[in-house]
């Protein structure tokens, strides 16, 4: 069941509120059973769980099946978090005894100090932040069996050996590395001890300059519920000294992404921002008019105009930073760098297509089905949605076998493939998608994607030995995103450095083959 | 293995790691599921044939069959291991 707008609203209400607001009057079953697939999605079901617990069962009018629901979701999550944080105490233990200084970032910072139990706010993955040398911690943890399965230019994503969960090592805490300047020797002797597993956090101060820098720069304004409540959290329960926060967010040049998460955060779940951080920069993002739902997933960001107006009198040093971002440990000669940016050109062009096709692909729905095929999918699973949407809520990934071979050679009969959520990872032009198709699931590429589809345009995937397109998508349609494919020796990454272009030409020559065909 | 109640349906979804494993869900009818349910290791075998009995209304002879039969079948997709716990 997709998350409707009233689930959203619904769980919004009830963060804001900090209490359980009623149930709708009519159809309460379905409205509650709806609010609980949005809560496992938004990663507040175990807190939803607790509230329900604590308001007694007798009276309740929630179905049983759903606190049922929710009870499991609950359990799932307190195993899964203390078992991430547990990887984090372990790789920060294994980098601190290498010499090496590390610290959490985002969720792996918060859970043991903003939330009462791990239960409460679920984490994709767990991300630590390397302040000396990242090329060393990547080699220690290569020795260690960590997998390397992605990459992005400001860290690595690795998988766990031995629980396979997600660790994403990071030598920038954002994108276009060096955009927002790190103090690593600041960051590290603010730090202090954790209360848990993790043995030491950074600053109250920081941490919020890394959750907006996080939110504002990274994601566009738009998070989860559970990681716009780590802005009130954080806001609540840990004292902030005004000084030592403006300084930190000056030095790393965040005040205007941290503005502007500021007012998000209160507008959506009406975070208590100190009268002295208001107005902390004038000069931000305009948010006025916006309805709080604009700012939750599932909501498209914008972000590229939110990237712009952050960064005014920025805006060349965002361009060559994003295109020439240095990589520790990489080749830092001029050839090299202008490869890697043209690399990195390729990636934007998920964000700015071409422009001038606007309009001209809505007749381009002639091809005929796809044959990707996904086997273990009975055909009745393949129309359940529900199903399938409950279960990438419920599990951190999902393992399929590819079936014929229009996929190769990046998918071949037999492959074992990794599919995440598109909450977990939203779907971008060149990534292979499960897509639901009249004829039943596909595992296809997608050739166009967002933004464009904010311009009226819909989604396409395509084969990538087909020569057509598959019919058109609604973004629902979308069910996951593959990220790996299992075999020997290990997991490998489905994305290449031009991937998206290729995609994205691949695309265009098959709308251009079919606009010329008679 | 572990059990999901989703709307209307309860799944079986077997586990890889930590995710889940598409190709081979199974689908449970409401007896099946009220017996994975109880398949805590601690409840015998006798206390779940009751418990079909009465929730079902169908007779000790036919529950026991249908529970020795459905507990072979999850062994042999690797739900269960052990004895049949009768």
């Amino acid at each position: 069941m997709a998350e409707s707008k009233a689930s959203l609203a619904f769980l919004r209400d009830f963060l804001a509120r900090s209490t359980l607001p009623p149930l709708p009057g009519e159809a309460p079953r379905e409205a509650a059973t709806g609010i609980a697939v949005a809560a496992r999605q938004q990663g507040i079901a175990g807190l939803l769980h607790r509230a329900l617990d604590s308001e007694g069962e007798a009276t309740s009018p929630w179905p049983a099946e759903v606190r049922e629901a929710l009870a499991r979701d609950r359990r799932t999550a307190l195993a899964r978090g203390v078992r991430q944080l547990a990887l984090a105490a372990r790789v920060l233990d294994r980098l601190d005894r290498a010499g090496l200084r590390a610290l959490p970032l985002k969720g792996a910072a918060l859970l043991e100090t903003l939330y009462d139990f791990e239960d409460e706010r679920t984490m994709a993955d767990v991300d630590l932040l390397v302040l000396d040398d990242w090329p060393q911690a990547r080699a220690l943890l290569a020795d260690d069996g960590f997998v390397e399965c992605g990459r992005a230019d400001h860290a690595a994503v690795l998988r766990d050996p031995e629980t396979g969960a997600v660790l994403e090592l990071h030598h920038s805490v954002t994108s276009s590395p060096g955009l927002f300047p790190l103090d690593r020797d600041g960051l590290w002797s603010r730090s202090v001890p954790g209360a848990g597993q993790v043995p030491r956090l950074p600053s109250a101060e920081d941490l919020l300059v890394q959750l907006s820098l996080h939110a504002a720069f990274q994601h566009g304004l738009v998070l989860s519920l559970a990681q716009w409540l780590d802005f009130r959290r954080l806001l609540e329960r840990r004292s902030l000294d005004p000084q030592r926060l403006l300084a930190a967010s000056a030095a790393a040049r965040a005040s205007a992404p941290l503005a502007a998460a500021l007012e998000a955060a209160r507008v959506v779940v009406q975070a208590p921002v100190p009268g002295w951080l208001r107005g902390v920069e004038a000069r931000s993002v305009r948010l006025a008019g916006r309805a709080p739902l604009h700012f939750v997933t599932p909501a498209p960001p914008d972000l590229a105009r939110v990237r712009l107006s952050l960064l005014r009198g920025r805006r060349l040093e965002l361009l060559r930073r994003t295109l020439f971002a240095e990589t520790p440990g990489e080749p830092a000669s001029f050839l090299h760098r202008i490869g890697r940016g043209a690399a990195r050109a390729a990636r934007l062009a998920r964000h700015w297509g071409p422009w001038m096709l606007r309009g001209a692909l809505a007749g381009a729905a002639r091809g005929r089905p796809g044959c990707g095929h996904v086997s273990g999918t009975p055909p009745r699973l393949a129309q359940a949605d529900g199903i399938l949407r409950d279960l990438f809520g419920g599990f951190p990934f999902l393992r399929l076998t590819v079936t014929g071979d229009c996929m190769r050679p990046a998918l071949a009969p037999g492959d074992r493939v990794r599919l995440v959520s598109r909450e977990q990872r939203p779907p971008r032009v060149g990534d292979v998608v499960l897509a639901r198709h009249p004829e039943g699931l596909r595992l296809h590429r997608l050739v166009w994607g967002p933004p464009l589809a904010r311009l009226g345009l819909r989604w396409r995937t395509q084969a990538d030995r087909g020569a057509i397109w598959d019919p058109a998508l609604e973004p629902e349609d979308v069910l996951g995103t593959a990220v790996e494919v299992e075999g020997s020796p290990g997991l490998r990454a489905l994305r290449g450095r031009l991937t998206s272009l290729r995609s994205l030409l691949r695309g265009l020559r098959t709308w251009m083959r079919l606009e010329r065909a008679p | 293995m572990v059990g999901r109640r989703i709307g209307g349906e309860y799944i079986l979804v077997p586990l890889v790691g930590w995710g889940a494993d598409l190709d081979s869900i199974f689908n449970l009818n409401r007896v099946g599921a009220f017996v994975w349910e109880r398949l805590d290791g601690g409840t015998n075998g006798s206390a779940i044939v009751d418990g079909l009995v009465d929730r079902f209304a169908v007779d000790r002879e036919t529950a026991e069959a249908d529970y020795v039969e459905f507990i072979e079948h999850l062994r042999s997709i690797g739900a269960v291991t052990g004895p049949t716990p009768l």
